[in-house]
């Protein structure tokens, strides 16, 4: 009996061949697709926790200014709010000028110096435990946050010791952009540029990833705005 | 077969990496969208609360604030709003851990639990959604009013005996004063807080608080001394001379018993008042003949008399100038050197629905007509006694009124002039010399207290401040 050829038992070697290279060119698309998602990803997630923690910084910054001027000069009667003046709240300190008897107006802009100015804010609140100085101040790329009771001193040097790093990587400087701009109170006639009719601080703040794309090796940079208005009247 | 498996898992990583990015990020921008949407919430939630204090408003909570004919708002009683939404349940008093609205905070003013305070109930339901329209409304959950104390405030507002927790705070436009043994601060008003909660479906929570009082004119003015006022140094009075009554001319006087007591009563004020005696002798002499100023028998027709603290100085009457225009129905702001007159008054003014009326500049009050509510002119008021006005009259900043025709008009109400600025606009240091000319004619100023409680409730609660509270997520 003539034993039958079988010719469906296996793969040749040039079938193998063949099919070894079309998996190796797939498989390495697959996996070109995949490290790029994976590099995406990374750069994605640098950007989104930068996002995320300018998120609360601005969030935060809000707050404050939204209470700013807490508790105001008609809270109290009228000689206790003239004889102690640290239990007023005025909206926003400033720097010079501040602590002269009575307290020296400045100009925003003009005369106040850095405070309040394009990169520095003091923001005046009671948050529960007596009238307190909030301040944020950017030094080099870090946006510092620091608070003490407010006091009879200058409020620039009080606050100085109670900074600590808030946000990294606010590149505000670099782009000469300032973080905080000021609208003053829309009356007729116009107030003067003075810290107490400030109503509206507009937050601006450019932050730069931790760590840079991996695929175009760059650092990149989100923008963030925020508009806080203060609540309080006058004093 | 294989391979198509293998890669079809491959893809399906990479997608599932791709959505999983795109779904954090969306989560983040949520949080921050949510947080902000309950900010504003809370933010409207005391905007209704502030709103619905008015008396004036259709859907007015003063029965609730104060009860009856109670003068203020008892130290242990609570007035809510609440606003629940899809047939949700708002319980704030339901002080258990699962009550995602029990009202907490009130224990830290107060130091007691709110099931401990007197709550009016039912709560009052908010306006806020309109069902007609299908809309829901802001989502705060309640809101809650209360007086204020130094307790609950936290602030020694007198620096007396420390933190006071019996008497309620009131305002009289220019400080906040404690009150004594239940009884209330002449020439101020309550001091009120509101406190709103919002919760968003997403679970972002703020509370928001404001104290409020009514505006500082309405205490100010609501008990005014004389049916003229005139505030300040040096002051002026010129009235017709005897005989300028009869054909188509009123019988001018200056009349300070009420038009609105019985017959017989004697109710009443001065007919002129002046704030500083040395004025006294020439406003005497020219408030003659006697008999057109007229006042009941225990009060001198002509007299000093003593205003509240914010009507003695140009920063004060400032302030109030400034509350006043806050609240105005109608600024009207003529061109230096030119005035208005009558006919830029709001057609809809009526005796039903009186108004306020601020006017930056001179104003002409001409015509035959009537006017109602409060009229404030900052520079010279014209006055042609054929008009009438049925109000509070306030002539605030350059401290003129000046009249001079004839007619048959009548001011119902009162009236108060005072010099706040020199002829440049800018504010005196002191009181000037406001002066009050009505030579022609007209049937002059009748006090109506009624016409003065009118105006006083035209004005609304205004905030004295605003703070965030801090809350720890339940």
């Amino acid at each position: 009996m003539k034993k039958q050829a079988h010719s469906a038992g296996g793969f040749s070697l040039v079938e193998l061949l063949i099919g070894t290279i079309l998996f190796t060119i797939i498989t390495g698309i697959a996996f070109s697709l995949l490290m790029s998602a994976q590099l995406r990803y990374q750069g994605e997630s640098s950007v989104t926790q930068a996002f995320q923690q300018a998120n609360v910084a601005l969030d935060q910054i809000v707050r404050d200014v939204h209470s700013a001027g807490y508790p105001p000069a008609n809270s109290f009667a009228a000689g206790i709010a003239l004889n102690n003046p640290n239990l007023v709240a005025l909206p926003f300190s400033w720097s010079p000028g501040y602590t002269n008897t009575p307290p020296t107006p400045c100009t925003v802009g003009v005369s106040c110096g850095a405070v309040p100015g394009d990169y520095d804010l003091i923001v005046e609140t009671d948050l529960g435990n007596g009238v307190q100085w909030i301040r944020y101040s950017l030094q080099g790329t870090t946006l510092m946050r620091g608070m003490t009771r407010k006091g009879p001193g200058d409020p620039v040097g009080a606050t100085a010791s109670s900074l600590a790093p808030y946000l990294d990587s606010v590149m505000n400087g670099n782009s000469s952009l300032p973080i905080f701009t000021y609208t003053f109170d829309n009356t007729t006639p116009p107030p003067p540029s003075q810290p107490s009719f400030i109503r509206e601080v507009n937050i601006t703040l450019i932050v730069q990833s931790a760590h840079p794309d991996p695929q175009t090796q760059q650092y990149r940079t989100i923008t963030l705005t925020g508009q806080a208005v203060r609540f309080n009247p006058n004093q | 077969m294989v391979i198509a498996l293998f890669t079809l898992m491959l893809i399906s990583v990479v997608a599932t990496a791709l959505i999983l990015m795109a779904g954090t990020e969306t989560a983040l921008k949520g949080n921050y969208k949510s947080a902000m949407q309950s900010f504003y919430d809370a933010k409207a939630g005391l905007e209704e609360g502030r709103g619905r204090l008015w008396a004036r408003n259709l859907n007015s909570i003063a029965n609730c604030v104060f009860p009856g004919s109670e003068a203020m708002m008892q130290v242990n009683q609570v007035c809510y709003i609440v606003n629940p939404s899809g047939g949700e349940v708002v319980n704030p008093l339901d002080l258990s851990a699962g009550n995602p609205y029990a009202d907490v905070e009130y224990q830290q003013e107060w130091g007691i639990p709110v099931t401990g305070a007197a709550v009016q109930q039912p709560f009052i339901t908010s306006n806020s959604p309109i069902a007609s329209a299908n809309i829901a409304g802001p989502l705060y959950k309640w809101v809650r009013i209360t007086p204020r104390t130094e307790f609950s405030g936290n602030i020694d507002v007198d620096g007396i005996n420390g933190i006071d927790n019996l008497n309620p705070l009131f305002y009289d436009g220019m400080q906040q004063l404690l009150s004594t043994n239940g009884i209330p601060v002449p020439a101020a008003s309550q001091v009120l807080t509101i406190t709103a909660l919002a919760v968003t479906p997403y679970g972002s929570r703020r509370m928001v608080q404001y104290t409020v009082a009514l505006a500082g004119a309405a205490a100010a003015l609501a008990n005014v001394p004389s049916a003229l006022t005139l505030d300040g140094n040096g002051v002026s009075f010129t009235g017709p001379s005897a005989g300028t009554g009869g054909s188509g001319n009123g019988n001018f006087q200056i009349v300070g018993n009420d038009a609105n007591t019985p017959p017989g009563t004697h109710s009443g004020i001065s007919a002129i008042g002046y704030t500083n005696s040395s004025d006294g002798p020439s406003v005497s002499m020219a408030a003659t003949p006697s008999g057109n100023y007229l006042s009941p028998a225990v009060v001198p027709n002509v007299g000093l008399v003593i205003l509240p603290p914010i009507l003695q100085t140009p920063s004060g009457l400032q302030t109030l100038v400034n509350s006043i225009t806050q609240n105005a129905d109608l600024v009207l702001s003529p061109p230096t050197g030119t005035a208005v007159d009558q006919n830029s008054l709001p057609s809809a003014m009526s005796a039903s629905n009186p108004m306020i009326v601020v006017v930056n500049g001179d104003f002409n009050l001409h015509g035959h007509g009537t006017g109602y509510g409060l009229l404030l002119v900052t520079g010279t008021l014209d006055y042609d006694p054929d008009a009438s006005w049925n109000g509070l009259v306030l002539v605030i900043g350059q401290g003129t009124f000046t009249s001079s025709r004839r007619g048959v008009g009548v001011i119902n109400g009162a009236v108060l002039v005072a010099q706040t600025r020199d002829a440049s606009g800018n504010l005196l240091a002191n009181l000037g010399y406001s002066s009050f000319t009505q030579t022609g004619g007209g049937n002059g100023i009748q006090y109506s207290s009624s016409w003065v409680k009118a105006t006083q409730a035209l004005m609304t609660y205004q905030v004295l401040s605003f703070r965030e509270i801090p809350l720890a997520t339940p």
